[in-house]
């Protein structure tokens, strides 16, 4: 399993596009250093989709945003490794780091709104870092910014390219967002949440579009969603995490099928159900850890309810647990076919 | 359980002005974001309001919340015209009135800590929790939305997107209000926060009578929470119904496009058929003639070009369509009748 041993391939892939191995954040806070990562690794190979879901708060944003390179420190710490084309991502020199950002590997921010700035239009952030890269005129630029909105389906693109974000939807900033990010043609591109604020048509559209882009161009994707049904119908591979680690990864049909770790399990028994069947909807029991509070052995074992004494003193590493599929979970063999 | 209208909206339209002349430095363009749309919102209960990216949707909940002016029409808050309301006035029944705005991020104050972003509304209303309760009701409202009393300290930079779309959501309730505009309010939450966010909004309406306007791209959530759903396209209302009823057997071709384009999470129907809505992207600054859809409606005809479509009812629907009620659903809604039972299978 690719995603949980690096060094180990099960099956013939091609070489990864991108190797994480053994990554960790953390921050400094007043109140004392909060892990927010610890200690994920996996790769990537090129055209493939990668998913993760997961927690609210579990490290997905952290740990991508530490692989571009956008993990401010003090107070973050960033360790690990995260090779791309064989060179370590978090070593080099800030100036290559740019280089790489928007040219090789792209993503696409969570909060649309806020990540777009309020003071420039809509086509000037999509077309900027093109002109300045493949220093073209204004007018060329104007005309790729136009190009990108019409790909990404904002209505009349030619009248609203002037526009300011404020004048735009929240699903329209989340399309200047992808606009923006696929200026450049990247290799990878990083996709937090890349749909929240579009709804069902349009997000088909634009997952449409990322799969043509893989397809002819070998882009591979990271997609990070809470939306187990895009999860289900876009991505080949998928992790899970909770409280900054990996507790489950592999073949998407296998997730869905056969999940094995409770907190995998306890979040498919979560989701709303389109048939509308009424009544409470389940919610996994308790609270996740507090910043900075991560509990002994087990991270979710305050919340297990098949938790044993093991699991309030040993942490389970991610092991495989049938082809492909890995889980970090004492009695994943026992209680898998449950 | 649902009598008193707590919010009657006639009518209401909002046009904006687009900033910047057209290329050629001609007149002022204006856009109309909503054209007439009414409904009723009462005690105990929730609409949801669902539509295309950029439909309307949220112009609609700032207009009728007064934080946009609206350019017509007419908003009662328990019969009262709001509209015409003093900002004085206005002020105060704002407690009873909140939002949960789309985009967490900008609407919290980064130089504050969780904990005065929570209280600092009780400065201004100091009877809703008296001074000594307050520290408790923080930690309080924390925990009914899933965090840590411990995150009080805490400043909106050092959380996640759902930590801070919930932080937005238990400031809306630290005024206990009457109503609650959700727009897009747990879209950023995994799907077991998300169950506990949505059991923890229904359980309060059900204490309190609370009345939601609840915004979502998710229709499994719409369907969960809504009594009545009323589907947008291009600042219009469409169709409009019992919540049941709407995805059961919807009347207007853009809902049933929409139902049919739902992902389902279940990669064995990967493959199922599914709308592809075709032709140019509706532009609301020129809205096509006769019917907005007719551009992309496998339905239309002449009719549909030439006039807008009245109003019908169909069953407990209202649906603006010329043909509601006549048309066969071209799609496979079979994934409504729910996904097979996941982890089910050995
Ligand atoms: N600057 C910071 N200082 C301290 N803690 C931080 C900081 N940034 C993030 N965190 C914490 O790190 C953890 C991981 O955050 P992250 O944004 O990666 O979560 P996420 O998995 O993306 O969640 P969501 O699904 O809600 O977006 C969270 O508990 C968050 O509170
Ligand atoms: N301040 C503004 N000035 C000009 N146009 C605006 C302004 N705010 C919104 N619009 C336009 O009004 C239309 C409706 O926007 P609105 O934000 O209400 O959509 P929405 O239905 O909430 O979409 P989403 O689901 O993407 O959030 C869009 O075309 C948008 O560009
Ligand atoms: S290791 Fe123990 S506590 Fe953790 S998920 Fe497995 S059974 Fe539960
Ligand atoms: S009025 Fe005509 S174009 Fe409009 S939705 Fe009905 S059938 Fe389609
Ligand atoms: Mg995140
Ligand atoms: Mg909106």
């Amino acid at each position: 399993m690719r995603a949980m041993q690096p060094y180990e391939t099960l099956d013939a892939v091609p070489a990864p596009l991108l190797d994480i191995r053994d990554l960790r954040v953390s921050f400094d806070t007043p109140h004392g250093l909060v892990k927010a990562v610890g200690g994920v690794s996996w790769s990537l190979s090129p055209g493939e989709t990668l998913g993760i879901i997961g927690e609210s708060g579990s490290g997905k944003s952290v740990g991508l945003e530490a692989i571009m390179g956008l993990i401010k420190s003090p107070p973050g710490h960033v360790s690990g490794q995260v090779l791309f084309d064989g060179r370590d991502v978090l070593t080099m020199a800030e100036r290559d780091r740019r280089q790489l950002r928007g040219e090789k590997i792209a993503m696409i921010f969570q909060d649309a709104m806020s990540a777009l700035n309020p003071s420039l239009t809509v086509g000037t952030q999509i077309a900027e870092v093109y002109r300045l890269r493949r220093k073209c005129s204004q007018a060329e630029a104007e005309r790729k910014a136009i190009e990108l909105m019409d790909r990404v389906k904002i209505p009349s693109a030619k009248t609203r390219v002037g526009c300011y974000p404020h004048e735009f939807s929240g699903g329209m900033c989340q399309r200047v967002m992808i606009a923006t990010a696929l200026a450049l043609n990247p290799q990878i591109l990083i996709a937090d949440e890349p749909t929240t604020a579009l709804d069902v048509t349009v997000q088909r559209q634009i997952m449409t579009l990322l799969a043509e882009l893989q397809r002819e161009d070998g882009m591979a994707l990271v997609l990070i969603t809470h939306d187990l049904g895009l999860v289900a119908e876009t991505v080949d591979r998928a992790m899970v995490m909770y409280a900054g680690r990996i507790v489950e990864s592999g073949p998407v049909d296998a997730l869905f099928e056969t999940p094995t770790h409770p907190y995998t399990r306890g979040l498919i028994r979560s989701m709303p159900r389109l048939d509308g069947a009424s009544g409470a909807l389940h919610a996994i029991g308790g609270t996740p850890p507090a910043a900075g509070r991560m509990p002994r052995g087990c991270a979710f074992h305050p919340r297990c309810e098949q938790r044993v004494d093991r699991c309030l003193t040993e942490r389970p590493n991610l092991r495989m647990v049938a082809k492909g599929q890995a889980a970090a979970c004492h009695l994943a063999e026992e209680t898998r076919h449950d | 359980m649902t009598d008193t209208p707590v919010f009657e909206v006639r009518d209401i339209r909002k046009d904006y002005v687009l900033g910047k002349p057209g290329l050629f430095g001609g007149k002022l363009r204006s856009l109309a974001a909503v054209r007439d749309v009414s409904f009723t919102l009462r005690r105990g209960e929730t609409v949801g309001l669902v539509g295309e990216s950029g439909c309307g949707k949220s112009s609609l909940a700032r207009t009728v919340l007064r934080l946009n002016e609206p350019t017509g029409g007419e908003v009662r808050y328990h019969g009262r015209n709001i509209l015409d309301l003093p900002k004085a006035e206005m002020q105060k029944l704002r407690r009873h009135i909140q939002v949960v705005f789309q985009d967490p991020y900008s609407s919290l104050d980064p130089r504050f800590t969780v904990r005065r972003i929570l209280s600092e509304p009780w400065q201004v209303f100091p009877d809703i929790v008296p001074p000594a309760r307050r520290e408790a009701r923080v930690a309080e409202l924390l925990t009914l939305v899933g965090l840590n009393p411990s995150d009080a300290d805490r400043y909106p930079h050092q959380f996640s997107g759902g930590q801070r779309q919930r932080i937005g959501i238990a400031r809306a309730l630290a005024l206990e209000p009457e109503v609650i505009v959700c727009d897009e309010a747990v879209s950023a939450l995994d799907v077991s926060v998300q169950a506990q966010v949505v059991n923890l909004l229904k359980d309060l309406q059900d204490k309190l009578g609370l009345a939601y306007l609840f915004i979502a791209h998710d229709l499994s959530v719409v369907r969960h929470i809504s009594d009545r759903v009323i589907v947008m396209y291009l600042g219009q209302v469409v169709e409009e119904g019992p919540t049941d009823a709407v995805f059961r057997t919807p009347r207007h071709p853009y809902t049933v496009a929409l139902l049919s384009a739902v992902p389902v999470p279940d990669p064995k129907q990967k493959d199922r058929d599914v709308i592809v809505l075709e032709g140019e992207v509706p532009n609301p600054i020129m809205p096509p003639s006769g019917c907005p859809f007719h551009p992309r409606c496998a339905h239309a005809r002449d009719l549909c070009r030439q006039t807008p479509p009245p109003v019908r009812e169909v069953g407990d629907a209202r649906v603006r369509c010329h043909f509601a009620g006549e048309l066969e659903p071209a799609a496979d809604l079979r994934h409504l009748a729910g996904p097979s039972e996941p982890g089910d299978r050995a």
